[in-house]
């Protein structure tokens, strides 16, 4: 789990990539746009993973990340339910 | 002080008077605290001579630290004695007292010869010796039993006068538990354990992966039990945490339940333990004690006390100050969200925020976005993270308490337990009073207190969202508005008739839908499809994916045309576009197939119709006084049930233009100019054009 302190650069991270759908990126590249070291990116970038905010390119020894839409669920009707409660 | 200090000097008097000694105190350094004092001759002589010197060699004595806290003889001087002893406090301080001189029995003559030699003076020597007390084996142990009491008593007062310093301590402790945030509890306690070495030894116990295990140690012969691991109710410190009270245990090296200590290489004789409640309803054990000392003063066990709530007290400061820090650097994104989500209102872009952040606010295990469909029963559903494969059933049922207008759900932040146990908070966004969205976000184990602040900050978050996609929303209708005006005046730029008649009917349909208590999207629908009507669905499709403009349009025309596609079947927005198309085509009722008027949509168009008309020729009678005045045939024709377009081609007609002149002064196809010559005829009832201009005279004489 990520300390709280790092919660704000959590954000960050996830508005940067938000803004950015297209770029894919190193953790030494995250860490050099957000101005932050990398010790203090990694852990986020782990939590923001397994979130399922960021995706992993690449191998485990040249990682590379990119924001991974969410799922959108078009069109779920729920109004059929509704009348027979 | 001043009292005690009179009261160690009556004991000095007493004592001196009853045993003929003369009696001084000093502190661990040899300096005098109490002056010698006393009618022993043969002290008060050789003191007088070289007091300097007999208190140096007596304080090269004291520093050699006497271990021995019973009193015992010191030689002065050969055969001659000084009975001393050494008084240790709690405080670490040290004193010690001293009585004399006294001489051994039969030693006299050896000391006069002595004393002569190296005093040199006229003294009496043998006068002074005889009245100088003798060491004899049985005076010996009075006088030894009587230094050790006077040493308790001396012990005692002196202590007294540390009550002050174990305040200044305490506040001292106090003083560094709040004030210095940077240093953490093992810090202090180092400190503690070097500044005031009340303790031999002194170390911490936590809990990690449900035992407890020794994470400091501080003292001697304790090393080896750093990192030792026990259970609630195991050994000393384990029986600590099961009761939850100080308690502390003296004798203990014999102790069977010291066994768990001697594992580990350390052997305490006595020893404490305090269980400090933590921030987060944990417990950390400060335990100390000796390794040499059987037991404790009341003292001590008060000073252990006030360092353990002192550490508490510092945990729970550091606690709330890096809590309030959080909070602070919490909030300040937030407040960068909020900004980046009015800065540029996006939907796409928001949704997005809203789902992310969500997740990264609470360090939630899933999170997902319920946005209704304003024009139907249907829910879309953008979900993040590890959501359970039900997440569409989840959003049904989360559609079904938030948005049905029925339920009494308090459109407030819920919390509602999975089938997995997990919980989810639910916070509903709202749009002008009504929940348009709800911000589901699951949550792993977290305190009742972690929960209701992760609440705040998903609510605070909601009603941004909320607000922001209003502000997004109404931005894109600003857009499509334009959009659709473009559009409807580029149709004017070819073909002006068709341009006015969509605007006619769109006037009309907006109206029709208006009084029909439609809402008021489907509403703008309707109007943009009369507008665009001219456009096949397909390119409205193209151009508007998100709304139902083309749709219909289709219907629309379908009904128009008389294709077998249901009457009833068709939606409301493709019924009123049709009514409105008809209508406004003709000009009149008439249009309307016979075989729908029985239904209700079409029944509601004509009464509204019919309604509009009265309300137009009401209108036209109250304007009568001023229209008399203006002498020409237009007010006529404006009297006339005629379209605007109608009333502007047989003002046309009556100026004597021919259908060809009429097209090119109107902008529109000689085929439309006969086919509203045709219904204007129809209309006036008339079969020409010369009667139709008859007509409107003889109106014209027969209202003026």
């Amino acid at each position: 789990m990520v300390s709280k302190e790092l919660v704000p650069l959590q954000m960050e991270c996830t508005l940067l990539f938000q803004s950015n759908p297209y770029m894919i990126e190193t953790a030494e590249g995250i860490s050099k746009k957000l101005g932050r070291k990398v010790d203090d990116i990694l852990p986020i970038i782990d939590q923001l993973e397994n979130q399922g905010i960021l995706q992993m390119l690449g191998d485990e020894f040249s990682p590379l990340y990119r924001y991974k839409e969410p799922k959108i669920i078009q069109d779920i009707d729920f109004s059929e339910e509704v009348d027979s409660i | 002080m001043n009292v005690n200090r009179e009261l160690l000097e009556e004991i000095q008097s007493v004592y001196a008077a009853k045993y003929g000694f003369t009696i001084w105190l000093t502190d661990e350094n040899g300096e005098i605290v109490l002056p010698p004092s006393g009618n022993n001759e043969l002290c008060n002589v050789i003191l007088n001579k070289e007091q300097e010197n007999i208190l140096t060699k007596i304080k090269q004595g004291a520093q050699k630290a006497w271990p021995i806290h019973t009193p015992f003889f010191y030689d002065i001087l050969p055969g001659v004695y000084v009975l001393t002893i050494s008084i240790p406090l709690e405080n670490a301080d040290k004193y010690n007292i001293f009585a004399g001189f006294m001489i051994e029995d039969g030693t006299e003559e050896l000391i006069i010869e002595q004393l002569k030699t190296a005093y040199q003076d006229d003294i009496n020597w043998e006068a002074i010796l005889a009245e100088t007390p003798l060491i004899t084996p049985s005076g010996k142990k009075v006088w030894k039993d009587w230094m050790k009491k006077v040493g308790m008593l001396v012990s005692q007062l002196l202590s007294e006068k540390t009550d002050s310093s174990l305040s200044a301590l305490q506040n001292e402790l106090f003083h560094q538990g709040v004030q210095e945030r940077d240093r953490n509890i093992t810090h202090l306690l180092h400190d503690f354990f070097q500044h005031k070495q009340v303790f031999e030894f002194l170390g911490l116990a936590e809990e990690q992966e449900n035992s407890y295990v020794v994470t400091e140690v501080i003292g001697d012969g304790i090393d080896a039990f750093q990192g030792a691991q026990f259970s609630p109710g195991e050994g000393f410190l384990g029986r600590v945490l099961l009761t939850g009270e100080f308690d502390f245990w003296e004798n203990i090296d014999k102790d069977p339940r010291s066994i768990f200590f001697k594992r580990h290489q350390f052997k305490p004789k006595s020893l404490l333990c305090y269980p400090m409640k933590q921030h987060d309803g944990s417990t950390k054990l400060l335990f100390g004690g000796n390794i040499n000392k059987d037991g404790f003063s009341s003292s001590e066990l008060e000073l252990v006390k006030t360092l353990a709530i002192m550490l508490e007290a510092h945990s729970v400061i550091h606690h709330l100050q890096s809590e309030n820090d959080n909070q602070l650097r919490r909030l300040s994104s937030l407040i960068e969200i909020s900004k980046l989500m009015v800065a540029a209102p996006d939907l796409k872009r928001i949704v997005y925020i809203l789902v992310d952040i969500g997740l990264n606010l609470v360090e939630g295990t899933f999170s997902c976005l319920i946005l209704k469909d304003i024009q139907n029963d249907k829910v879309k559903l953008i979900s993040r993270g590890k959501a359970p494969d039900s997440i569409g059933e989840y959003a049904k049922d989360v559609a079904k308490r938030f948005f049905d207008g029925n339920s009494r759900e308090p459109q407030t932040p819920t919390v509602q337990v999975t089938e997995d146990g997990d919980r989810v908070v639910e916070c509903p966004l709202f749009n002008r009073g009504q929940a348009v969205g709800i911000l589901c976000v699951g949550l792993s184990n977290q305190s009742e207190a972690q929960l209701q602040e992760h609440i705040n900050y998903l609510e605070t978050l909601s009603i941004m969202g909320g607000a922001s996609l209003q502000l997004a929303g109404k931005e894109e209708e600003q857009y499509e508005e334009n959009q659709v005006n473009m559009l409807s005046r580029a149709i004017a730029q070819f073909d002006k008739e068709a341009y006015a008649e969509a605007e006619n009917t769109a006037n009309l349909a907006g109206k029709y839908a208006m009084n029909l208590g439609l809402d008021a999207a489907v509403i703008k629908e309707i109007i943009y499809a009369c507008q665009l009507s001219c456009y096949t669905p397909e390119f409205i499709r193209e151009t508007f994916p998100e709304k139902r403009i083309d749709l219909i349009v289709k219907e629309g025309k379908a009904l128009v045309e008389g294709s077998p596609l249901l009457w009833e079947e068709a939606s409301v927005g493709g019924q009123v576009f049709a009514l409105a198309m008809m209508y406004s085509r003709s000009d009149s009722i008439e249009a309307i197939p016979k075989e729908i008027i029985g239904n209700e949509t079409v029944q509601a168009f004509i009464s509204f119709v019919m309604d509009s008309r009265v309300i137009e020729e009401e209108i036209d009678l109250d304007g009568i006084s001023t229209e008399r005045k203006i002498d020409s045939v237009t007010s006529t024709i404006k009297e006339m049930d005629l379209s605007p377009r109608e009333q502007e081609v047989l003002d046309l007609v009556i100026q004597g233009l021919n259908n060809k002149e009429i097209a090119q002064e109107l902008y529109i196809s000689g085929h439309t100019v006969k086919n509203h010559v045709t219904k204007i005829f129809q209309k006036l009832d008339v079969p020409d054009r010369a009667h139709a201009i008859s007509k409107v005279y003889q109106l014209k004489y027969h209202s003026s």
